[in-house]
């Protein structure tokens, strides 16, 4: 394409109005373009083809008529000489052997998976120290409701921590 | 013989014939004023705290690798309100309310009342009263509990003959030798006029939800059973604020706590004690002013049972819950796990 040059009188190309409303032409081509709107007679063509593409872009798309597609198909089949109902079958080739995990080794992963995430997600048992010191006044607090209160909460006054 | 004569005569014998009986009554009675029923004698001490008002010095003394440890402290019950200890270590109890004092001041201890009656005393034990020795300048009746089928005495409650306060708790070994004792070394005042119960500080309230709940039922990972051998029988299940299950046994004379958590037991945060056999597993024995202590681990549960019963009863009683455990694989457990489980309680 040859670049227009608004001061060398050449004649001004319509396919770049087109290009020009597409954002597609070049920097070059695009300061041609809108040098030459100056003209009334280049912005009215450029009107007609803003029209002209809207009325394109808007128009619905025509159905084709009822095994038009099987048709070209067939055409093209025809070209290719390959048919659906004549078609020699193929020689089986023993397509080279690939080898595929086996199930052991896809469940080996999967067990070593599910024990990552056990190890990870699951909480291990609590370590539990027991407050011997605690209990025992538990104990005596508990046996205090149905046995002689002062007896059985007098350990309480004299066990100051947890002496064996 | 006049009729003023036969009437004089008569009026003499009936005289002496009252005498005489009342003489033999008192001959065939040792203590005329002693207790004759030990069962008795045993319900007016548990509640002797609610009617009379006491003050003295009890002694807890109890022993480790046959030598004694003694401590006092002192106790007072004022209005049915009991108090034991004097600053940073006291308890108090009035009704079911129980409140303990400790370095940061007091905090509730127990709010719960018992849901269940224990075991009536004999049911298990051959019970015996007669006069006991003065304890602390009083006379007293003793009761005695042995075993029925050792005929060893196991336990001592000598209790104050005219209150019916308990003045002493003797526990004996499976040899019959004590090995734990509470009881009175010094009373100032016991019973006469009762007074006014001392009022118990809000403050002593303020933290009664960290009190233990009682429950129904426990979770599935700790175990519970209704019974323990033929002896021992659960009267109550508690949860604590940490989430340790609390079980109450009793026999009817003594008491035990079976402390449950899910968990592996870390050893090496226990204080050292004795080695004790549980059904196999390597448990931790103590002996304490409070009681004697078992601790292990089975099945991933961290149980501490607490009693004031001599270690080889405790360690006995320890294999039992165990034995039961492992042996409840019956119809009924697996039916009850069926229904039950689902919701993670039984």
């Amino acid at each position: 394409m040859t670049a227009f040059d608004p001061t060398a009188g050449a004649p001004f190309d319509d396919s770049l109005l087109s290009a020009w409303l597409d954002d597609e032409c070049t920097p070059a081509e695009a300061a041609a373009v809108e040098a030459a709107l100056a003209s009334p007679d280049v912005a009215a063509r450029l009107a007609e083809v803003a029209s002209a593409r809207t009325a394109v872009r808007s128009a619905p798309w025509p159905e084709p008529p009822a095994g038009f597609w099987d048709r070209v198909h067939a055409a093209v089949d025809a070209a290719d000489g390959v048919t659906d109902s004549v078609a020699a079958p193929a020689p089986v080739v023993a397509l080279p052997v690939r080898r595929r995990p086996t199930r052991w080794v896809a469940a080996l992963g999967a067990a070593a998976a599910a024990v990552v995430a056990a190890v990870v997600l699951v909480p291990g048992p609590a370590t539990v120290r027991p407050a011997v010191g605690t209990l025992v006044d538990a104990h005596a607090l508990r046996s205090s409701i149905q046995g002689d209160a002062a007896s059985t909460l007098a350990p309480i006054a004299v066990s100051a921590g947890f002496r064996p | 013989m006049s009729t003023p004569a036969r009437f004089a005569r008569a009026a003499v014998v009936t005289v002496v014939a009252a005498g005489a009986l009342v003489g033999s009554a008192a001959w065939l009675v040792p203590d005329a004023g002693a207790a004759t029923d030990p069962v008795t004698v045993l319900e007016r001490a548990r509640t002797a705290t609610v009617r009379e008002d006491f003050s003295g010095t009890v002694e807890v003394s109890w022993k480790v690798d046959g030598r004694w440890h003694a401590e006092r402290t002192p106790v007072s019950a004022t209005g049915g309100t009991v108090q034991v200890g004097a600053g940073t270590r006291q308890a108090e109890g009035r009704g079911h309310d129980r409140w303990v004092a400790g370095v940061s001041g007091w905090r509730a201890g127990w709010d719960e009342a018992a849901d269940a009656p224990a075991p009536a005393p004999d049911r298990h034990w051959k019970l015996s009263v007669r006069p006991g020795p003065q304890i602390a300048g009083r006379a007293t009746d003793v009761v005695t509990a042995r075993d029925r089928a050792t005929g060893k005495p196991r336990l001592k409650e000598f209790t104050d003959r005219t209150t019916g306060v308990l003045m002493r708790r003797t526990v004996l070994g499976p040899d019959g030798r004590p090995v734990r004792r509470v009881g009175f070394v010094e009373v100032s005042k016991l019973g006469g006029s009762r007074s006014t119960p001392p009022t118990t500080p809000a403050r002593r309230a303020a933290d009664a939800a960290r009190t233990p709940a009682a429950v129904r039922s426990v979770p599935d990972s700790v175990d519970a059973p209704g019974a323990v051998g033929d002896r021992y029988r659960l009267v109550s299940r508690y949860r604590r604020a940490d989430g340790t299950v609390q079980l109450y046994y009793s026999d009817g004379l003594f008491g035990v706590s079976v402390f449950e958590r899910e968990g592996t037991l870390d050893r090496a945060s226990l204080t050292r004690g004795d080695p004790v056999d549980v059904s196999g597993a390597d448990a931790v024995g103590y002996e304490t002013a409070g009681g004697t202590v078992v601790v292990w681990d089975h099945d991933g549960v961290v149980r501490t049972v607490v009693s004031d019963l001599p270690a080889a009863d405790l360690a006995d009683f320890a294999r039992g819950f165990d034995d039961r455990h492992d042996a409840a694989g019956g119809w009924l457990r697996a039916v009850g796990d069926y229904l039950l489980g689902p919701f993670g309680w039984r």
